[in-house]
């Protein structure tokens, strides 16, 4: 019950922080804030595949772009697209591709999914970026008009201004995530789980391997989809360096790992982590690489179970001397 | 011979010196790969690394052939450091780790070369007597690129010699295909890596001399060399020195002739022979374990 | 009484004129400072206090650092000049000017935080770059939002000042697409090549380079012939492939508009692949582009080998006018007392776009000493319309797109050179193609905005 009631506290408590943070640090820091959200929810969804499923997807910017693309074409393309249809149709890109490609990857596993993730994600990458007719190839999409937020009779919030779009997308986010976690907490979230663990006993079980892989796979590729939508919206400039080369790829790898693979926030704590390093080491010194780098490699060496991981085993020490005392 | 015909056998002789250069890079990648499980994406960072000291040793001594022998060694031996000291340690975590690492090993190196050697070009003067031209049959072309070739088909040869002629060869080949079992035999695998993963990226340092003169030896040097690597690694099969070769000759091929008859579609052709290549060979052409 | 008025007036007059004077008395000039102490690796700012800060809004890590670079020690080298006059009096104070580096990494998602950080944060009177008209897009957008003046220096697309791109706070000092291939086109109407290859970086700037000179050629010089042309990928290795094809094709001349070591590798595996010119067959095939006065990969290529090349610079050095020939004395005395990076031959003049930053500084400068004041509703009004007359040039902001027109050089490179570099070909005295020839695009919705 006091459990209960004390995480009813954090989440009230973690609203609130978030409903006042704007309002408190200034346009540029919300600004931040919402490039970190978006890679959360993206890194969350590589997690998906990665930290559930077990494959490594090295294209996963594939999804991302797609959706960020698909939405910026809409935009432009189209008179007066509503805003929320804009961030359905990125999700339907990321889905679609997924759905494409499913039937080739549900058959692989390990360094054989990884590799057909990446051929896939730069082919997708060499193709946006030759087609320049529709993409704007290397310039790519942009200054297509942000829609307000309108319910008709009720409201209309123009989106173009930082703060609401800071609201909107916070809001947009964290809804996906209540309902990625929610899938994860699933049955067919566990079976997923299974496959990781072992497909083989799941495949015996009577489960269709190739099924609930191809599922997981979309519901992957419609989320990474949605936070490339809403990249889309924040940025107002789609272009392949950004949304679809390799290292889009590689952000979301670096993110769940530095946070931790085995937790469903592992990732977001990896975007917060690497959006703050960057935002700081600029600050002090040129040499950004060096700085990532250096963690990367200090991350891999002293805590490979990310910062979750670390944290948690922090957690563990400390209760079990609390429970000797 | 009419220009026409001279300028398609040319351009086979063009994708034959860059699939050779492909080739020498993406043996050491396949090679480490083979063997230890690594992906490693630093590899074409030594590439670099090679070109930047290959770029200090003509400008200390005035000497290209000097260059050549002494910058591969210290790419090697900066590869055999990395893998003693940093890679080593992860190898119990498996294979995301290593990853994680090696893309910190090449962010490092990366800022490192910026540190001591700029941000700008660097430019290389062929060697004397190898920067003429050769003609033949009403047909120029550059001795240079000719001795690519060559000096990559006598690495080619020695490695050859090596793995399958010698007793060092045996057990690379052996713990290739079984690591555990060759361990089990008493032989010291981690000794064996170490070395392999010192002649890997004495390959790319190789392959970063010899390009130098023709590329420029610039922080972004790297860039297309190790994609292009990377996938005749993915197509040829991981662990497969023979797929690498076929696979880097014809990818070689298919970017000259590609650039020669459909120049919008050329950097597509690659990557869509990648994917439908692994759409039906998830293994890649030669490749075989997980 | 009435003689009373007319006394009174007369010395309202009086002071009236005094104050109008007075900031023309202390007004800075271009190499009139200190510039015997300049460093840029040891530049000192007053950072507390009242300032005119200038953000510089580019590449400052990964390959492309020296983009960065080269702004630090371009715009460090007028804020020293002006700051050792003891600054400009804007708002009613002597002002010293301040440089701030805003890293975008060369990616538009990084360069809009870090303008915005620049706005926003350090709250700068302007922000300038950008290398890539992607970024520049993105910054465009940041400098109407927050209202703070952007100078473009270096994204030439021609796109970038049509509407819906083009905003009142955005200025553009640099050549476009249209003024490179329009003053090379112009450069070719009486002169025996006719035949071209564009080999041209896949991109935007690539492609509208092609078409502006296309556009040019068929205008000024109608029997000229395209026999081939191509687009590469940005950073490509191995040009030897569409090389060959060049060969094959016959062309006089190879027009490119690729930078950095696109460029590098192309001129030099043309000499290594011995492509030679069909109308002068002792020298190598000329090649003209907008960025060929990097010393660098002429010294690789030697002397000799450098002949011929053409130079359409948007800005280039004539040692021909003294002005021009003073700063550059300047520079290079300056520069070989430079430390890392600043120590190479990149630095040294002729240096790629240096010049140019260096006019568009003094004239942005210039700009807030006339208007008073580094607020962008007195600036712009300022600028608009206004001519900069310094260093021996005429350059007009056309008021109603905020886009330089000046007359623009075209260099053949010869070899020995005047520039003391006895390893390479440099750009000998440039032919001035009249501004009428060599006009950016105008975008006909902006017309008649300004009346003036």
């Amino acid at each position: 019950m006091r459990n209960n009631l004390s995480r009813w506290i954090y989440w009230v408590v973690g609203l609130v922080i978030l409903a006042i943070y704007p309002q408190v640090v200034g346009i540029y820091y919300t600004n931040v804030f919402v490039g970190f959200a978006i890679f959360g929810l993206y890194a969350v969804t590589l997690n998906l595949l990665l930290g559930y499923m077990g494959v490594l997807s090295f294209g996963h910017a594939m999804f991302f772009g797609a959706g960020a693309y698909s939405t910026a074409l809409a935009l432009t393309h189209i008179q007066g697209f509503p805003l929320l249809p804009a961030l359905l149709v990125g999700g339907l890109a990321g889905a679609m591709l997924a759905l494409i490609l499913c039937p080739l990857l549900v058959r692989v596993s390990g360094t054989a999914f990884a590799m057909l993730t990446l051929a896939f994600g730069q082919l997708i990458f060499v193709i946006a970026l030759k087609y320049r007719e529709v993409t704007g190839g290397e310039d790519g999409v942009g200054g297509y008009p942000i829609p307000s937020f309108n319910i008709p009779g009720v409201v209309s919030i123009d989106m173009t201004d930082q703060i609401n779009f800071y609201y909107f997308a916070v809001t947009v986010i964290i809804v996906c995530l209540w309902l990625l976690w929610f899938y994860t907490k699933t049955p067919f979230g566990s079976l997923v789980v299974g496959v990781r663990d072992n497909a083989m006993r799941i495949d015996y079980l009577g489960f269709k391997l190739p099924q609930t892989k191809a599922v997981n796979l979309i519901v992957s590729g419609c989320f990474a989809g949605i936070a490339g939508a809403i990249y889309a919206l924040f940025q107002n400039l789609v272009s392949t360096l950004g949304v679809l080369d390799i290292g889009t790829s590689f952000a979301p790898i670096l993110m769940a790992y530095i946070g931790g693979l085995g937790s469903f926030f592992g990732p977001i704590v990896g975007s917060a982590i690497l959006h703050l390093l960057e935002d700081v080491t600029f600050r002090i010194t040129e040499q950004i690489e060096l700085v990532n780098g250096l963690v990367f490699i200090l991350v891999v060496l002293f805590a490979p179970m990310g910062i979750v991981g670390l944290l948690r085993q922090a957690k563990a020490k400390w209760f079990h001397k609390e429970k000797v005392s | 011979m009419s220009p026409t015909t001279a300028m398609y056998v040319a351009q086979a002789i063009h994708g034959l010196a860059y699939g050779m250069l492909l080739f020498l890079v993406a043996s050491g990648l396949t090679m480490i790969f083979g063997m230890m499980g690594i992906l490693n994406l630093a590899h074409a960072s030594f590439f670099m690394l090679s070109g930047y000291f290959c770029y200090t040793v003509i400008t200390v001594t005035g000497n290209f052939w000097l260059a050549l022998l002494i910058a591969p060694v210290a790419a090697g031996i900066c590869g055999l450091l990395v893998e003693r000291f940093l890679l080593r340690k992860v190898h119990a975590q498996g294979h995301l780790a290593e990853l994680l690492l090696t893309v910190g090993i090449m962010l490092v190196i990366l800022e490192a070369v910026k540190v001591g050697w700029g941000t700008e070009s660097m430019m290389i003067k062929m060697p004397n007597g190898l920067d003429g031209l050769i003609s033949v049959a009403n047909m120029t072309y550059p001795i240079y690129r000719l001795f690519v070739i060559g000096l990559s088909l006598v690495v080619l040869g020695i490695m050859a010699l090596i793995l399958y002629k010698t007793r060092l060869g045996m057990i690379v080949r052996a713990a290739v295909s079984d690591a555990d079992m060759v361990s089990a035999l008493g032989i010291n695998t981690p000794l064996v890596f170490m070395l392999v993963f010192g002649f890997g990226t004495w390959l790319a340092g190789v392959a970063g001399v010899v390009a130098a003169p023709l590329l420029t030896v610039f922080p972004g040097m790297a860039d297309q060399i190790g994609m292009d690597a990377f996938v005749v690694v993915v197509v040829g099969g991981f662990g497969s020195l023979i797929g690498a070769f076929f696979v880097a000759l014809f990818l070689g091929e298919l970017n000259a002739y590609g650039i020669q008859f459909i120049p919008r579609l050329a950097p597509v052709l690659m990557f869509a022979f990648m994917a439908i290549v692994l759409a039906f060979k998830p293994m890649g052409f030669f490749g075989e374990r997980e | 009484m009435k003689l009373r008025k007319v006394f009174f007036s007369a010395i309202v007059a009086f002071f009236c004129l005094t104050l109008l004077g007075l900031p023309q008395a202390i007004a800075f000039e271009p190499l009139k400072g200190d510039l015997a102490t300049f460093d840029p690796n040891n530049q000192i700012f007053p950072t507390s206090g009242d300032t005119i800060k200038v953000a510089i809004t580019d590449v400052f890590t990964g390959p492309n650092a020296f983009v960065g670079q080269s702004y630090w020690a371009t715009l460090g080298f007028v804020a020293h000049d002006i700051n050792t006059q003891g600054g400009i009096l804007v708002d009613g104070k002597m002002k010293k000017i301040q440089i701030i580096k805003a890293d975008t990494q060369g990616k538009p998602a990084v360069g809009k935080r870090a303008a915005e950080k620049a706005c926003l944060q350090d709250k700068v009177d302007m922000f300038e770059g950008v290398a890539g008209s992607h970024v520049s897009k993105v910054l465009q957008q940041v400098a109407k939002k927050f209202k703070t003046i952007y100078v473009n220096f270096a994204a030439f697309s021609d796109s970038l000042m049509d509407v819906p791109n083009w905003n009142e706070y955005t200025f553009r000092i640099n050549g476009t697409a249209s003024t490179c291939g329009g003053a090379l086109a112009y450069f070719y109407k009486d002169r025996p090549e006719k035949k071209f290859y564009i080999c041209a970086q896949d991109y935007l700037w690539g492609h509208s380079f092609a078409k502006a000179f296309k556009t040019a050629l068929k205008k000024y010089r109608p029997d000229a012939e395209i026999v081939g042309e191509d687009y590469h990928k940005l950073f490509l290795k191995d040009f030897a492939p569409y090389l060959e094809k060049i060969r094959a094709s016959g062309a006089d001349v190879i027009v490119t508009a690729a930078w950095g070591a696109d460029n590098e590798n192309m001129i030099k595996q043309s000499r290594q692949l011995g492509l030679k010119s069909p109308q002068n067959p002792d020298q190598y095939i000329p090649i003209a582009s907008p960025f060929l006065d990097d010393t660098r990969p002429l010294e690789v290529i030697g002397g000799p080998a450098g002949r011929g090349l053409v130079l359409c610079s948007d800005f280039y050095l004539d040692r021909r006018r003294p002005m021009i020939k003073k700063l550059a004395d300047i520079w290079n005395k300056q520069w070989k007392t430079w430390k890392k990076p600043y120590s190479t031959e990149l630095y040294r003049w002729p240096g790629s776009g240096w010049f140019r930053n260096i006019i568009g500084d003094y004239w942005y400068f210039d700009i807030i000493q006339k208007a008073g004041s580094t607020k962008p509703e007195k600036v712009i009004p300022t600028w608009e319309g206004n001519t900069f007359t310094q260093f021996d040039l005429n350059i007009y902001m056309r008021p109603d797109d905020h886009q330089a027109i000046m007359e623009r050089p075209v260099a053949e490179m010869v070899f020995p050179n005047m520039w003391d570099q006895p390893n390479n070909a440099a750009p000998g005295h440039p032919v001035w193609i009249p501004a009428k020839y060599c006009m950016p695009t105008f975008d006909d919705k902006l017309k008649g905005r300004v009346k003036k």
